[in-house]
């Protein structure tokens, strides 16, 4: 399925609307904060993966990566009782706790600046490498569409914020752009991004 | 609590880590202050950026670490 269709495509099909299709809220949180280990078994075996994916893309070296699995795994087993799902799905809470290890330990490594125009030359192509899966997967097609549907400069924006770790000041200073256009580009992609995926996730409902 | 759009912005960069400490404080407290459409938005910002790790493709993750994190708790 072509990625920039698959959207559009799947809404025809209406094989997804209106379903928690991608939705796996949970007890496993509460049983991992009660030390089930078999719970805690299930949790690594859900988000892992997902967790690995993530630090890779922002670290770009697997054993760091590995690293922050880990980490991210220790931290749940210690804090799981910390979580509150009325604050937001386990998965963000997760992939939040995932992102800001992975982005800190960017920044200790000293990659930033670095990595700078290496990274911004390898989000432009909508082909890039860590964004290939057609027809692969029905969860990450639907958020790669969502993406490869965003203006250019809005995602470019998001995801140099998300998956690069830049701060809206690094970005416009990147791109040579007021720092108000960045905040703008970032806001109004991730509208952009909410408003293709409300269909697909009932928590954004 | 009367909704004001002026917060959008900083709602979509919260989760990205990157407010100023002013910025912080004048959301929080306007969070604290009960705008629920504010609140809605800022849970809705969190899940769309954490859905963004889904649109990467897998890189095999070695069985060790899995190993290492059971043998860890």
């Amino acid at each position: 399925m072509n990625g920039v269709n698959a959207i559009r495509d799947n809404e025809v099909m209406g094989f997804v609307e209106g379903e928690s299709r991608f939705s796996k809220q949970s007890d496993l949180m509460v049983r991992v904060a009660k030390k089930d280990k078999a719970a805690f078994n299930q949790l690594y075996d859900r988000f892992s993966q997902v967790v690995y994916n993530l630090s890779f893309r922002i670290l770009k070296d697997r054993g760091e990566a590995e690293e922050i699995v880990q980490e991210v795994f220790f931290q749940i087993w210690e804090k799981a009782s910390s979580y509150d799902p009325g604050r937001g799905a386990e998965s963000t809470w997760i992939l939040n706790i995932a992102r800001s290890r992975a982005i800190d330990k960017l920044r200790a490594l000293g990659f930033m600046r670095f990595n700078a125009e290496l990274d911004v030359e390898k989000i432009n192509p909508k082909s890039d490498f860590h964004r290939i899966t057609e027809g692969k997967e029905e969860k990450r097609t639907i958020i790669q569409a969502a993406l490869d549907n965003l203006p250019e400069e809005q995602r470019v924006a998001v995801e140099m914020a998300y998956f690069e770790g830049f701060t809206h000041y690094e970005i416009a200073e990147m791109l040579n752009k007021p720092v108000g256009t960045i905040k703008t580009r970032i806001t109004l992609g991730v509208a952009r991004l909410r408003k293709q995926l409300v269909n697909y996730f009932p928590e954004l409902r | 609590m009367k909704h004001k759009s002026e917060f959008d912005e900083l709602i979509s960069l919260h989760p990205l880590g990157v407010l100023d400490k002013g910025e912080l404080q004048e959301l929080e407290e306007h969070l604290r202050s009960g705008c629920k459409s504010c609140r809605k938005l800022q849970k809705d910002t969190d899940f769309v950026l954490s859905l963004l790790a889904y649109s990467l493709e897998d890189i095999p993750l070695s069985p060790t670490v899995r190993e290492k994190v059971f043998f860890g708790v």
